[in-house]
């Protein structure tokens, strides 16, 4: 009971936490709603009551036809007002603020998706929370500040139309009661209701969903057509269709029952009952005249609209507020590490990373870096080898901060890297994954990533980066060379290029950015033997005024790295050149000669 | 993946129409109960209405007025009363049951048809992205269609009920009335029209940014997208800041076309609506009764009252048009998508070889499209029953285009294929498909079990102790022990919260072992070892020859050492043949496998 107090009171919050976004945004936006609800209820009560009453009173007491005229032509000049202003409010306030509001509310959520740790990005959960608040954010926040007035002044509305039967008579109020109990009571019943026929039927929802992906993915296309994997997938959406429609006959009785009297409270009973009772008090006890008769019907038919909108509004409340609740748990989510931590501004050049017994494990059970330490110092080529699993990718990452050590500490240039300056720090890495993407942008702002310059010294870098990437010839190739854009996603000549092209591309980004030390995480894994080859030919006369690492599976590409660093279960087993490891005849050596061993008779295996 | 880039064209209203009525006939044909229980909850709500606040008003300010016996009124509304209640009942029993149980129902009988033919469809229809977008848009939006297509059928029945009875009301009360509600109509929907025009101008308009949106939407919260933001602070930067200039663009078009909208809704709302329904239908109804002396005070505010709620079900009628028109123009493209015939299919019904064969490819050539020119050129092959036969050559050479014209997921544009001296066209589809493993470089590893996921099809297909073997020969035995619910463990978190997610090695290993569970005659290979490190590269490239002793094996790969052990080593460049023989055939021959082979192992030698 105490736990559902307490979530209703966080609904409440939460929408008067979207008022105060959406005013920080734009004060006139909120106002305007603000104005556009008084002005609307105000209009609604004022001619569906007190100007039919202002009529009827006239014509009931004869007055002068021209003057009851010019009554009307007086209020209905005043509502002109009201329809200039809000035609105006459609046409100007509405539109502009619209954009206003998307544009700062997804500049923050931006901005904070780049600012929140990359661990945030592969907790299922918390990504499905993000997604969720994303989606329709600007809509569902002014729906919040629209609910929010529509409850306020619907209130105060609803009031002034019971004030008019009250003044008619009394006890014509106490008919309200029944739609108040209906919804309150009811209406609380019947979320409950809902809510659990929306938890019951998540799991179904999601196969129909996950169904549909597969089916259209273009990626899934080839599997479906040479197995038989379309009939299984047919089956789990068949199985979750009967699983909704028994979700459906679960809560179907109660269902019914609960929103049958609940609507008979809202409508029928108030609507017949008020018609009865001041019937009665007209024709029988003749308490109330004719004119009054009519207010009254009208009175109870505005009233009652009023307050079934108020309880749409406070539903829609209700929904609201589990969105906001994704939105503003993401908003105010507390970063680990927050990409804009600010710090000790890094020296431009990095003489010195070392990691002092660094464990790290993504779910806090098996440790992926176990206390893993090296120090490395002056420009040289590090290599990262090891099994699938080693934990290789993951010491570049907690390199790159985009994790912190469980346990440990990494120091660059002897300052450990959590006091940096985050973005500055970052700025001394260039990095190439295996798994890089590339924009919807042409190939020269892909490549080039925002780095400055003067004009030639730019187009110098782009054509050496592209160069040494081994993918120059086929830029050329485009239409529009390096301003070619790359997808056909906004240009239709655009270029499509393959896994092995893209790879190259990713590989020449990290070549042109002006970079103390320069990462390749298996940058070859999509590239043909030769292209390959040449790549790490690259790499490595690239490589001799800066300090490198590389990771790659490829041991012979390792051979001439100053030094090697063999992982294995995430911790450094062997370290050395080529020659020492082969001479020690450890792990390295052994995997070595393994790979080599396709290559050669074993003999002749290369030490 | 989501996107909206539909542009509006004028349609027929004949074509609007049958668009809608065939979308209507699936719902009508799934679930038949419910859509005429909607139309009579439909219906049925309208009169309760009209009987409430049209009639019983009505009839009670005239007991009143002319001094009928109160019992009259009440039994009069007692009635309307037990009316209502007992069709509250009705209403509750359509939302609450009927509706959510049929509307799945409906969806499906859509979605399954549109899913049978995306899995018979061609390949092709994949690449060509007009096709693609447009079959997306379909699959993404049929639900919402369906939805749109029963909500414009109670806006038909709801307005059509409600105009006709308060129509008839308006009549039978005060005929001259009805002209106010017809000239409003008449005058709204003129300015309605310019107004549509004008918003599908805008809408078009806005349609490259909106575009531009939902891209850098995409971007920004996608996860694959999230390491290169966080290390590239300036191409985050970039982003943001095109961001807001593709808002700003936006606000221009809203700014520029501010003055014409207002211009538009005053003259539509309040010229053409609210000053001839309400100011001078008012100044009509004042006059009526206190000049003319023609109608009563009843009759004052009953048509007072009831003339707003017919204006807006006038006007809900006026505004169907454009929806229609949407709904059409989505329905067209859902039609287009299953009008769509695939051109891979079985041209006999030649049984299939009961061992495996030879495959002959004879002038095989293939394009994707005329545009881009021949991927594969010419290309004469034989792949020889029960041997390995390794395909080799640079990035883009057509080696995957190739087996993808083995497997019959293209046909090539000239040229033939011949299994066992038959056209591979003549074999039934499925059957010949059946016969061939494949592990691709970009398999999937889908949401279902681990049995499920090396079937690739429903659970009581196979057995487990074959799938087990099937697994052990993958090197997959020691993970699959790890797993507490053996192969009824659920893969993924898509939604089991419970399942296991596997690593790239552990996927691949998988994969494999579906290629082996399948009894295939031939088995294709294509890059299966790109994942692993060279110690499970070396123990899967064993395992998968031993398991496929009997059986003819065609591998693609980037490391030679895998494919020197080919009995036949094809070397493709730019889609065609170059050379062809054997490992050491190809070497003395010096030519390009040569040089490949000496850049590849000469690095291992000092």
């Amino acid at each position: 009971m105490k736990q559902k107090k307490e979530g209703r009171f966080r609904i409440f919050a939460n929408n008067a936490y979207a008022v105060k976004t959406v005013w920080e945004i734009s004060k006139k936006r909120v106002i305007n709603i603000a104005a556009l609800s008084i002005l609307g209820y105000a209009e609604w009560v004022f001619t569906s009551i007190f100007f039919l009453r202002y009529v009827i009173h006239q014509i009931e007491t004869e007055a002068p036809f021209a003057s009851i005229i010019l009554g009307i032509v007086i209020c209905y000049g005043v509502l002109l007002l009201i329809s200039l202003y809000n035609n105006y409010s459609n046409a100007a306030v509405i539109p502009f603020t619209d954009n206003l509001i998307r544009k700062k509310l997804y500049s923050k959520l931006y901005k904070k998706a780049r600012n929140v740790e990359l661990r945030c990005f592969e907790d299922a959960d918390f990504y499905n929370r993000y997604t969720l608040a994303m989606n329709g954010a600007p809509e569902r926040m002014i729906t919040s500040v629209n609910v929010f007035f529509g409850v306020i002044f619907g209130v105060i509305a609803a009031a002034a139309a019971f004030y008019s039967m009250f003044m008619i008579d009394k006890f014509s109020v106490l008919f309200v009661i029944s739609p108040i109990i209906g919804n309150f009571l009811l209406g609380g019943m019947m979320n409950k209701i809902y809510a659990g026929r929306y938890v019951d039927s998540v799991k179904n929802n999601r196969k129909m969903g996950y169904v549909n992906r597969v089916m259209y993915l273009a990626e899934y296309a080839k599997e479906i057509r040479l197995s038989n994997i379309h009939k299984l997938l047919t089956k789990y959406y068949d199985d979750s269709v009967t699983g909704n429609r028994d979700v459906a006959d679960k809560y179907a009785k109660k269902g019914i029952i609960i929103n049958w009297i609940k609507n008979v409270l809202t409508f029928a009973l108030v609507f017949e009952g008020i018609m009865i009772y001041a019937a009665y008090r007209t024709m029988i006890s003749q308490t109330m005249d004719l004119a009054e008769l009519a207010i009254m019907f009208a009175a109870m038919s505005t009233s009652s609209w009023i307050l079934i909108g108020m309880f749409d509004n406070v539903s829609e409340a209700l929904k609201n507020g589990q969105f906001l609740e994704y939105f503003r748990s993401f908003i105010e989510y507390r970063e680990t590490i927050p990409e804009d931590q600010d710090g000790i501004i890094p020296e431009k050049k990095v003489h010195s990373i070392e990691f002092k017994n660094v464990s790290f494990s993504y779910d806090g059970e098996a440790n992926v870096v176990n206390s893993l330490s090296f120090n490395v110092s002056g420009d040289r080529i590090c290599a990262f080898v090891g099994h699938n699993g080693a934990g290789k990718s993951t010491l570049i990452k907690l390199l790159f901060r985009l994790y912190d050590p469980d346990e440990g500490e990494i120091l660059v240039n002897d300052i450990n890297i959590k006091k940096y300056n985050l973005r500055e720090y970052r700025r001394l890495f260039a990095a190439a994954f295996q798994d890089g993407k590339l924009c919807s942008m042409s190939v020269k702002d892909n490549i080039l990533a925002g780095e400055q310059g003067d004009d030639t010294a730019v187009e110098t870098n782009l054509k050496k980066s592209l160069e040494k990437s081994g993918i120059a010839e086929k830029i050329k190739s485009l239409k529009y060379g390096a301003d070619t854009i790359l997808t056909k996603e906004f240009d239709d000549e655009g270029a499509v290029l393959s896994g092995g092209e893209t790879q190259k591309l990713v590989v020449a980004r990290a070549f042109a950015k002006t970079a103390s030390v320069k990462v390749f995480d298996e940058p070859s894994s999509a590239l043909d033997p030769i292209a390959e080859y040449d790549l790490y030919k690259n790499i490595m006369s690239e490589s001799k005024n800066s300090l490198t690492f590389f990771i790659s599976h490829r041991l012979s590409s390792v051979k001439d790295a100053d030094i090697v660093y063999m992982l294995e279960n995430g911790s450094i087993i062997e370290s050395g050149t080529h020659t020492e490891l082969m001479n020690a005849g450890g792990s390295y050596a052994e995997m070595y000669s393994m790979q080599a061993k396709n290559y050669l008779a074993d003999e002749e295996v290369a030490v | 993946m989501k996107r909206k880039n539909i542009t509006k064209t004028k349609r027929n209203m004949k074509t609007v129409l049958r668009d809608n009525l065939k979308l209507l006939g699936i719902c009508f044909q799934a679930a038949p109960g419910y859509m005429w229980m909607t139309i009579i909850n439909t219906f049925r709500n309208e009169v309760v209405i009209f009987l409430e606040f049209t009639v019983g008003f009505n009839y009670v300010l005239e007991c009143a007025e002319y001094g009928r016996p109160f019992s009259n009124a009440v039994i009069f509304l007692l009635a309307i009363l037990a009316f209502a209640v007992g069709g509250l009942l009705f209403d509750s029993l359509y939302w609450q049951k009927v509706q959510i149980k049929a509307e799945p129902v409906i969806r499906a009988r859509l979605k399954k048809v549109m899913y049978d033919k995306a899995a018979k469809l061609d390949l092709k229809c994949y690449d060509d992205t007009t096709v693609y977008n447009d079959y997306v848009l379909a699959v993404s939006e049929a639900e919402n269609q369906l939805d749109r297509v029963i909500g414009l059928l109670k806006t038909i029945v709801e307005g059509g009920t409600g105009v006709l009875l308060t129509g008839a009301f308006f009549i039978a009360v005060d005929p001259v009335s009805v002209i106010f509600v017809a000239v409003s109509f008449i005058a709204s929907l003129a300015v309605g029209k310019v107004q549509n025009r004008f918003n599908f101008r805008i809408r078009n308009e806005k349609n490259p940014f909106e575009r531009k949106l939902s891209y850098i939407n995409r971007v920004m919260y996608l996860a694959d997208y999230a390491k290169e933001v966080r290390l590239n602070t300036e191409l985050s930067g970039e982003i943001l800041k095109d961001f807001d200039d593709t808002n700003e663009k936006l606000l221009k078009i809203d700014k520029d076309n501010a003055k014409k909208r207002f211009g538009l809704s005053f003259l539509k709302s309040y010229l053409c609506r609210d000053f001839i329904t309400d100011v001078l239908f008012m100044i009509y109804l004042v006059f009526s009764a206190m000049i003319l002396h023609r109608i009563s005070y009843a009759n004052v505010v009953v048509l007072y009252s009831r003339i707003g709620r017919m204006r807006r079900q006038v006007s809900n009628i006026a505004d169907l048009i454009p929806k229609l028109e949407e709904v059409s123009l989505y329905a067209e493209k859902i039609d287009t998508f299953l009008a769509l015939e695939p051109t891979v299919v079985s041209a006999g019904n030649h049984p299939m070889p009961e061992n495996p064969r030879t495959f002959e490819l004879k002038n095989v050539s293939f394009a994707y499209n005329e545009a881009d020119g021949d991927i594969l050129h010419n290309v004469n092959m034989t792949i020889n029953a029960l041997e390995k036969t390794a395909i080799v050559g640079y990035n883009g050479a057509g080696k995957t285009t190739l087996i993808k014209l083995l497997m019959r997921l293209y046909d090539p544009t000239a040229g033939e294929i011949y299994l066992d001296g038959v056209n591979i066209k003549e074999y039934p589809l499925e059957s010949y498909r059946e016969r061939i493993g494949t592990v691709f470089q970009d398999f999937k590893i889908f949401a279902a079990t681990v049995k499920e996921n090396v079937l690739l099809d429903m659970p009581e297909k196979g057995n487990d102790l074959d799938i087990e073997t099937a697994l052990e020969k993958s090197g997959f035995a020691d993970r699959l022990g790890a797993l507490a619910d053996g192969l009824s463990t659920e893969l993924t978190t898509e939604f089991d919260d419970n399942g296991v997610n596997l690593s790239g090695g552990e996927s691949q290993k998988l994969a494999v072992s579906r290629a082996f569970y399948k009894d295939a005659d031939l088995i294709i290979l294509d890059e299966p070892s790109s994942a692993l490190d060279p110690i499970a590269e070396y123990t899967l490239n064993r395992s998968m020859l031993t398991a496929a002793e009997r059986k003819t094996v065609v591998f693609i790969s980037h490391r030679l050492s895998t494919t020197r052990i080919a009995d036949t080593i094809y070397m493709l460049e730019k889609g065609q043949v170059i050379e062809y023989g054997t490992h050491s055939d190809l070497l003395s021959a010096g030519g390009q496998y040569a040089e490949m082979w000496r850049v590849q192992a000469g690095q291992y030698l000092k």
